[in-house]
């Protein structure tokens, strides 16, 4: 029975049967070789941190020191993911998994002792809230949404109490947990829609590419659980949708339903996605004629719109004024697309561009994705117009165009592109694979083996563009030193120091300005609610009557001066958030601008560190 | 007793020594190897509750890790609305109790139900791997779903045949795969040796500050984060007239408090000694 049903399969997919059985071949690298050269790949790029945390962060052995452990990461996986010599089941889940925590350790190995990026500090202080409390949803003025989506830190406080680790060691464990169960629950999904390990194997190489992959998705911020969710609800509607026996289909649905609940409860944008995804597989459904498909998925869509609904109704009523203003830009920046043309689209908001060898890059690994995907689209038509969920992904793959479009749209279309190419890539990524594996059908194995060649310089562009366009950005690749207008070399102890005082004295919750790097430290070690739009406070060159009524109207009761930013320009480009003046600066803020607040009657200069000097603008009043 | 007799018996267990180890506030080494066997074994309980060992291997487990995430999530939110707060207690006495509740089950289940006959689904196994093994980008795919009427049945084997199945590892790929931890191991090690030993510029803070300003009492405070001891003068300004002083001689990482009244203008001027010329640091009520 089992050998009939593998034929009828075969014939289902529209590929050629297997005529012979080979006797297993040994492949190129064995994972055991893999797993070495990636470790060595880790050490080389933590050894390049170092260096960089000890005054090399500006030198170019450094930088290529990195750089040379990422290809010892990246290149073993990708030869055993691409070469079909000797390519197993197993050996391709040891290489994905080999990859995907390679790139984690990596990333642990930039912030190895605290967490210093902004959104993880904005979780964590969530995290600190319900340890601190037992209780959920406590106000948090780094990231105001967070708290009413508090998946990822009721995961994580509950490892911190029943095992006694410390918050940061249980993020890092959840967070790592979570990133590989995403990557291994697409190769799951990827394997079961296409039926074959290997083309699940390329899928995962190009969804890897993916410039959020190896950092946002990693990073202790709740999209990483929700997307780990996100997949194994793909995987159990897959099976779902094929079981056959009503204790299978209870089972699956019972998994698709806690999975499904558990995304809505840990992140927004992820749960809509979520629904979007699986609409689209009963709509799939309905156009492959496959009613059990299209009923299933669109079962698990109301349930999907019901939890969303109640969510935002009982729980999380700000979700939609948190997210309106990205939409309406994307919006704004298509009307302008429609009626304008390019030409009138507004442009990039990045305050520093990236060098033109980064945009070189970017622009051949788009390019590759953009040939691979269409070649896959015709092989979707020729041999899988009545499978449901290839269907899907095909048309989902059609979002890629969409974040080309919106990178150049939207006025933070680059941004934007890149947080929606975690999703946009897991259908485009299938289907370019689909595409590549045209090519391998199609050519004889000797140039087979040279087309194998140049994919893997293919992925590698592609990969480098993941790296190079993504995050840590350029000016910040290596830890480092102190640099104003920062993420994580902007937060060192001193820092860390103020926002502890600024609870201790102040108490929680006071309006507070202060400048780009800063604000951070200021919404989450000092429970402070750092004010956006500030600029105009330090850059007034006197405590102008108009300057006071601002400061009034938005109720800033202290002024947090870092006095670097006299003496440096920013990193970033930008010395404030929503800076009106951002990647123009060519030259420090003024002194005199910096300090007018001394000679201010009712100002009250109440602490001085030094570089950071903080004002009480209501002083005694 | 049957081999799923036997897991049932250790989740059980370990799930009460887990209990027990919360409880008597044993040693984090002991309580976090426990908390993830715990975790562990609630995946293993739920995911056989309620799939019954009915898909691939891999499946089962990210599945089980899925769930075991997916618990803590859902039952945070019905916990808090349920009035009970969330702390070490209600946790382990949580994750336990469900551990013992699916333990419950499956023994319940194991008591109604024949034992299952795993020879036809090791056959199909061996079939399905030497099928896998053969893939290439242009070969057939491999069955993936459930393959025939027999589905009901469990497909994953025993753990006696998963732990032969590891046993057939090539000596040589065991050992690179261990040297690999081991480097890895030593790449955090060096990263977090180098982030702690990063230097960083010495800084010393001065403060002058009253919550609210509900009252007429600040703080009045010297934070040395210099590195090393620093010896200071600490002079304070009553409408530009010296109120008071202090010489303070603080160890890196000292503070020194104290509260002043501050009915009129004050300010204090903090002075790095021997420097005597300009203060190092001031603060001021206001001008």
């Amino acid at each position: 029975m089992t050998k009939l049903t593998y034929v009828s399969r075969q014939v289902q997919s529209g590929y050629p049967q297997m005529k012979r059985a080979a006797a297993p071949e040994r492949p190129y690298l064995s994972v055991g070789a893999v797993a070495l050269t990636t470790a060595l790949g880790v050490l080389v790029v933590a050894i390049a941190y170092t260096a960089g945390r000890h005054g090399h962060a500006d030198s170019k052995v450094a930088d290529y020191g990195y750089w040379a452990g990422q290809a010892l990461i990246f290149v073993p996986a990708s030869v055993r993911l691409l070469t079909r010599k000797g390519s197993t089941a197993a050996g391709t889940v040891g290489a994905i998994t080999i990859l995907t925590v390679a790139q984690y350790l990596c990333k642990l190995c930039y912030s190895p002792l605290s967490f210093t990026y902004s959104d993880e500090l904005a979780h964590w202080l969530t995290a600190e809230n319900i340890l601190r409390t037992g209780t959920l949803f406590s106000p948090n003025y780094g990231l105001p949404i967070s708290p009413q989506y508090p998946g990822l830190e009721e995961a994580t406080t509950a490892l911190v109490q029943i095992s006694g680790l410390s918050l940061f060691a249980a993020g890092v464990i959840v967070a790592g947990v979570a990133h590989l169960l995403f990557v291994v629950a697409l190769y799951l999904l990827f394997r079961n829609v296409g039926g074959s390990q290997r083309l699940a194997g390329v899928a995962v190489l190009f969804y890897a590419t993916n410039p959020g992959l190896a950092y946002f998705d990693s990073l202790f911020a709740y999209q990483t659980l929700a997307i780990a969710f996100m997949g194994v609800v793909l995987v159990a509607t897959w099976r779902l949708t094929e079981a056959k026996t009503s204790r299978d289909r209870t089972g699956w649905a019972v998994i698709a339903v806690v999975g499904i609940a558990a995304t809505v409860v840990t992140h927004h944008v992820t749960s809509y996605l979520l629904t979007g995804t699986l609409a689209l597989i009963a709509v799939a459904g309905l156009f492959a004629k496959n009613r059990r498909v299209a009923a299933r998925a669109g079962a698990l869509v109301l349930w999907a719109v019901i939890a969303i609904a109640a969510w935002i109704a009982f729980v999380a009523p700000s979700t939609i004024s948190y997210l309106w203003p990205p939409f309406a830009s994307v919006a704004t920046g298509f009307r302008t697309l429609i009626t304008g043309g390019l030409a009138g689209a507004p442009g990039a908001s990045t305050a520093v561009s990236n060098p033109a060898s980064h945009q070189l890059v970017a622009a051949a690994a788009v390019l590759i994705l953009s040939c691979l995907v269409p070649i896959g689209w015709m092989q979707v038509r020729r041999r899988f117009r009545g499978q449901p969920w290839i269907l899907a992904m095909a048309f989902g793959a059609l979002t890629w165009y969409a974040i080309l479009v919106i990178r150049f749209a939207a006025s933070n279309g680059s941004e934007l592109s890149g947080r929606a190419a975690t999703f946009v890539y897991i259908p485009s990524a299938f289907i370019a694979a689909v595409g590549f594996r045209r090519f391998i059908d199609r050519v004889p194995r000797l140039r087979a083996i040279a087309f194998i060649g140049a994919a893997l310089v293919g992925v590698l562009l592609m990969s480098i563009d993941g790296t190079v366009n993504s995050w840590p950005p350029s000016w910040e690749r290596l830890p480092g030193p102190y640099q104003v207008g920062g993420v994580e070399r902007s937060i060192g102890p001193e820092e860390i120091a103020v926002g502890n005082w600024l609870l201790a004295a102040l108490g929680p919750g006071n309006r507070i300005a202060a400048d780009f790097g800063n604000d951070p430290m200021v919404g989450t070690y000092g429970y402070q609610n750092p004010v956006l739009g500030d600029a105009f406070l330090y850059t007034a060159p006197t405590y102008s009557a108009s300057v006071e009524q601002e400061v009034f109207q938005q109720q800033i009761h202290y002024a947090l001066v870092d006095l670097r930013l006299t003496r440096l320009l920013p990193a970033s480009g930008e010395y404030f958030a929503l800076d009106p003046n951002s990647g123009t600066y060519t030259r420090p803020l003024p002194l005199v601008d910096m300090t007018k607040f001394n000679r201010i009657p009712g100002v009250a200069r109440i602490f001085d560190s030094g570089d950071i000097v903080i004002y009480d603008l209501y002083g005694d009043n | 007793m049957r081999g799923s007799g036997k897991l049932i018996a250790l989740t059980a267990g370990v799930a009460v020594c887990s209990l027990v180890a919360t409880a008597l506030r044993a040693p984090t080494p002991i309580t976090a190897v426990l908390a993830f066997a715990l975790l562990a074994s609630l995946g293993y309980v739920w995911i056989e509750v309620i799939l019954q060992g009915r898909a691939p291997a891999l499946e089962l487990v990210s599945v089980a890790v899925g769930l075991v995430l997916a618990i803590p999530v859902i039952a945070g939110v019905v916990l808090y609305e349920a009035g009970v707060p969330l702390t070490r207690m209600v946790w382990s006495g949580f994750f336990v109790g469900l551990t013992l509740i699916g333990d419950a089950v499956l023994a319940y289940r194991n008591r109604s139900v024949p034992a299952d006959d795993y020879e036809d689904q090791q056959r199909a196994q061996r079939r399905h791997q030497r099928a896998v093994t053969q893939l290439d980008l242009r070969a057939p795919l491999e069955p993936v779903a459930e393959p025939t009427p027999r589905s009901a049945k469990r497909t994953t084997p025993p753990l006696k045949d998963v732990a032969k199945s590891w046993l057939r590892v090539p000596r040589w790929q065991a050992i690179a795969c261990a040297l690999a931890v081991l480097i890895a191991g030593s790449a955090v090690w060096i990263a977090r040796a180098g982030a702690e030993s990063q230097q960083y510029p010495g800084y010393t803070e001065l403060w002058l500050s009253s919550k609210g300003h509900s009252t007429s009492v600040d703080n009045l405070g010297v934070s040395n984060q210099q590195g090393s001891t620093e010896k200071y003068k600490l002079v304070l300004l009553r409408k530009g007239h010296v109120s008071a002083t202090w010489e303070l001689t603080l160890a890196a990482g000292q503070t020194w408090q104290q509260t002043v009244q501050v009915i009129q203008p004050t300010e204090a001027n903090l002075y790095l000694l021997p420097d005597l010329s300009r203060p190092y640091r001031y603060v001021d009520t206001e001008p």
